[in-house]
């Protein structure tokens, strides 16, 4: 015998489509609206908090409109550059010089880490 | 030193940042987005054969969601895209060497090539909150995101610079080269990304000579 929990009513607007497919189901199962609504949210959300968030590289992200603003003015509008960001570049470029082996050599060391028994 | 993309044959398990979830994204599943998801590319640098700083990569975009109507009138609605620089960690035995600015760099100079080819806005990254006055001090801003992702671990500080930005820096760094250092560094970048071996590298020179 289920615990039956206490109800409270919510309201929200959603998508027709996803309306067309709720009506769908229920009238397919005979299952109570509610019922259907109340798992399909409790099930999402129990998913989406048991995902590591340090494993997941979101691709697409969503700014809210001050975030938007805030975005378009560092497009449009020129800064100076800090002199931490010119520092950076001036060591990457030290970087690049300092990598003075030869491309043989480099394709070689390449190859050889490649055939390491530790691939895969 | 040279960042290059992780390979298979790299090994990744002795890696040691000192922070659980950052080793075990490099170990676990760095591979998997890179080699299976095609979501990311994880460029390291190396000691002695071995990865000791690893910072991945992403093509991703950012959209504005739902604007009220003062701001819509306003601003275009497109979303644009951006380099996200999604993960970054140092293997603690080699922190303090600047190894984890030289990652940013590369990253900022590989959203430069982004934006000549395919076309890019910015760099976006996801920071920890202790390193969130580091990425400040080299120009980016924090940026409010909505997220999906709401599960354990810390939730990243997302920051934004602009590429018109890191490019300003990048030219007045480069004020300081020699018209030779610039040519030869060029030169070096290029025969490596057509993959040219010395003596190819050295014909190509050779002709050019005559």
């Amino acid at each position: 015998m289920g615990h039956k929990r206490e109800q409270v009513q919510i309201s929200a607007f959603i998508a027709q489509e996803t309306k067309a497919a709720l009506d769908a189901y229920v009238a397919a199962t005979g299952l109570k609206k509610n019922r259907v609504i109340d798992e399909a949210i409790e099930r999402h959300l129990g998913a989406v908090t048991q995902i590591p968030a340090d494993m997941i590289i979101e691709t697409h992200l969503t700014t809210t409109p001050e975030g938007w603003e805030m975005v378009w003015d560092m497009i449009t509008t020129e800064r100076e550059p800090s002199p931490e960001l010119v520092e950076g570049w001036e060591r990457h470029f030290e970087f690049l010089r300092e990598d003075d082996c030869s491309l043989e050599e480099e394709l070689a060391r390449d190859r050889a880490a490649e055939d390491s028994p530790d691939a895969g | 030193m040279r960042a290059r993309a992780l390979r298979k044959a790299d090994r990744r398990q002795e890696f040691d940042s000192g922070e659980p979830a950052t080793d075990l994204f490099f170990r676990e599943y760095a591979g998997q987005d890179q080699w299976r998801h095609y979501v990311g590319v994880t460029y390291c640098l190396f000691d002695s054969g071995r990865p000791i700083a690893f910072a991945t990569l992403s093509a991703g975009s950012l959209d504005p969601g739902e604007l009220p109507p003062e701001v819509r009138e306003r601003l275009p609605r497109h979303a644009v895209p951006v380099l996200r620089l999604a993960r970054l960690g140092v293997d603690r035995r080699h922190q303090g060497r600047g190894l984890g600015r030289e990652l940013l760099y590369v990253a900022s100079d590989i959203a430069v090539k982004m934006r000549v080819r395919a076309g890019c806005t910015g760099v976006l990254v996801d920071a920890k909150p202790d390193a969130v006055r580091f990425y400040e001090r080299h120009g980016f801003r924090r940026l409010p995101i909505t997220s999906r992702v709401a599960g354990a671990g810390a939730r990243p500080v997302r920051l934004f610079a602009d590429l018109q930005h890191l490019v300003r820096g990048a030219m007045t760094a480069s004020e300081g080269l020699t018209a030779t250092d610039s040519l030869a560094l060029e030169f070096r970048r290029r025969a490596r990304e057509l993959s040219l071996t010395h003596e190819e590298l050295r014909s190509v020179v050779d002709k050019l000579l005559d």
